[in-house]
């Protein structure tokens, strides 16, 4: 792991059970088991897994949408259980999440200008001059012209409204970015526009992110470590050159081998 | 090609589509040429509003009613564009299966999955109810369904994302069809679940010795399953040849720009994507002249006049292209 000074997201023994079935027979579904991660200022987590593995029900309580049924996660040293009122408002200024779909993720009736300055407006932040200005200063951020603001979802393609909800996300200058999925619903030529985006404002923001995906190749470009998730457990985690050169887990060769690597499938034909 | 020997099973020459809409008249695909032999697996890679389903489904006949398809479709050397509705609906049932990319909604969620295999030989064999259960239940197995006889009297909500699209593999074949169309067929499985049913569509194909057309927007799944792949982009295609030639020395702009584009397994952290700069252009606004041209880092000024001609080379190569400055030639 690469670790440096105290991590800035910890998830300590996460639990959460989902009740699931008719009343009367309920069972219990374990979506996250024991769940332990830590990530550095600065850095990236990738977490992959197929569906159903509990990577979005862990996201969810980062982000805390959910409460997990055991453990805690500490945000900067704070457990964010802990957090209520004022103190949560805060929290929220700090944390954004970024989701695959941005057609489902922006409100079809609200323009770009209203969709990125809503958080500002819900944290009271600015004059309505100020307001504007800083969603053109957004917007030439993610990589789109000024003019964008006064367009609706729909005048928008998969690629420009992701990069929306990326400046969107960016608004309230936060820390930590959960990345759930965001390119997976893209055109191929347009990942690689939007991983390069990613890349660029982590830089210059220090920015630290929870990248989740089922793509190894693309989360392996993106992240500094890695933790394969199997049925709501993690059963491996390590940097990308560990787990990609040397993994120890079963399931975790069972995903490298799934990897449909162009050049190394060239090799059935010589 | 490889397969010269082979007889060809669909040859699409000169195709355009055209779509009426409110807003006029949508030139969906134009003059695209392509053909796929026996045993053969040609994969067609596009980005969305490439074109590819169009191109597939004017031979399987499932276009909107809207759609006006002008040019040649040979299905086993007979013309089927203009041909009377009664034999096109023989030929879709007989000859051609499709599989589609959501295998949820190809199935019916009231009925058994067994029931809905055992209709097609009911309505196509004539066979009795407990022969087509019968005949449904072998299919079941030879998809690779452990225990076929419980899965059988199963619903779709009740398998797997994996089994479902083995359920619909198994009806797409039911009649032991000449031609398998298969419409991005793993994109929404799981990883590892894609490598499975990627090997059984293998798997089939060389038992039955079928044509298949698979439609990708994966470059992993077309390396590993295609003896010819053609690049579609903006209606057209823009290269088409042996898929070892084009996966790894492409030489369109556009399909080297997208090989380019892949993360790579092992590339360092610092690294950044060589990214193609703009969007897919939509069906409605694909530009004159190239398709790619306002996205290339080649185009020249003939580029957005001309279209560039795919050289189709008789000299026996297996590989062309459509661009007016590809690398390495004197412009």
């Amino acid at each position: 792991m690469t670790n440096s000074g105290t991590p800035l997201v910890q998830a300590i023994d996460l639990i959460k059970d989902y009740k699931i079935g008719p009343r009367g027979s309920r069972t219990n579904l374990r979506a996250a088991d024991h769940v332990n991660f830590s990530i550095y200022r600065g850095k990236t987590l990738g977490v992959v897994g197929e569906s159903g593995s509990g990577k979005s029900t862990v996201a969810s309580i980062l982000a805390k949408l959910l409460a997990p049924t055991a453990g805690s996660i500490q945000f900067d040293g704070t457990d964010i259980a802990s957090l209520s009122g004022a103190s949560l408002k805060k929290f929220r200024r700090r944390i954004q999440t970024v989701f695959q779909d941005p057609f489902s993720s922006l409100n079809p009736k609200m323009t770009v200008l209203k969709s990125i300055s809503e958080p500002l407006v819900v944290h009271k932040i600015g004059t309505k001059q100020e307001r504007v200005a800083r969603v053109e200063e957004l917007l030439v951020m993610v990589g789109l012209e000024p003019s964008y603001a006064s367009r609706y979802p729909h005048q928008l393609s998969g690629g420009q409204a992701q990069r929306v909800s990326i400046a969107r996300a960016l608004a309230l200058q936060p820390e930590f970015i959960i990345l759930d999925e965001p390119i997976s619903s893209l055109d191929l030529s347009i990942q690689a526009q939007i991983l390069n985006l990613l890349k660029d404002l982590q830089q210059k923001f220090q920015l630290t992110y929870l990248f989740i995906g089922h793509d190894l190749g693309t989360v392996a470009f993106i992240s500094d470590d890695i933790a394969v998730m199997e049925s709501g457990k993690i059963v491996e985690t390590g940097s990308v050159e560990t787990i990609f050169n040397n993994p120890k887990h079963e399931y975790t060769k069972k995903l490298l081998s799934a990897v449909l690597d162009p050049t190394k499938d060239l090799g059935r034909f010589i | 090609m490889p397969q010269n020997n082979q007889k060809p099973i669909v040859e699409v020459s000169d195709l355009d589509v055209f779509f009426n809409t409110t807003q006029g008249q949508l030139h969906a695909i134009r003059s695209t040429n392509w053909s796929v032999s026996q045993g053969e697996t040609l994969v067609i890679l596009g980005e969305s509003g490439a074109g590819k389903s169009v191109s597939v489904h004017a031979v399987s006949g499932l276009l909107p009613i809207t759609a006006k398809i002008t040019g040649s479709i040979k299905f086993e050397g007979e013309e089927i564009l203009g041909s009377d509705e009664e034999s096109l609906r023989k030929l879709r049932a007989e000859k051609i299966g499709v599989i589609f990319q959501d295998p949820l909604a190809a199935l019916d969620p009231c009925f058994k999955v067994g029931a809905q295999i055992a209709e097609i030989f009911t309505v196509h064999r004539g066979m009795s109810k407990k022969e087509a259960w019968d005949e449904a239940v072998k299919l079941l197995d030879s998809v690779q369904i452990p225990d076929p006889e419980r899965r059988a009297n199963q619903f779709s909500h009740q398998l797997s994302g994996g089994q479902r699209q083995r359920v619909v593999i198994a009806m797409a074949i039911a009649l032991s069809p000449t031609l398998l169309i298969a419409d991005e067929p793993t994109t929404a499985l799981d990883a590892s679940v894609q490598v499975a049913v990627l090997e059984l569509i293998k798997k089939l194909r060389n038992e039955r010795k079928m044509a298949i057309v698979l439609i990708t927007h994966n470059i992993g799944v077309a390396a590993s399953i295609a003896d010819r792949i053609a690049v579609m982009y903006g209606g057209r295609i823009v290269e088409i040849g042996d898929a070892k030639e084009v996966l790894q020395s492409p030489r369109h702009p556009y399909t080297q720009a997208l090989l380019a584009s892949m993360p790579k397994i092992g590339s360092s952290a610092t690294e950044r994507l060589i990214t193609i700069t703009g969007t897919p252009p939509s069906l409605a606004t694909i530009p004159g002249g190239c398709s790619f041209h306002p996205r290339c880092s080649r185009a020249i000024a003939k580029c957005s006049e001309i279209v560039p001609k795919i050289e189709l080379n008789k000299s026996g190569s297996l590989h062309s292209f459509a661009c007016h400055n590809p690398e390495g030639a004197k412009s």
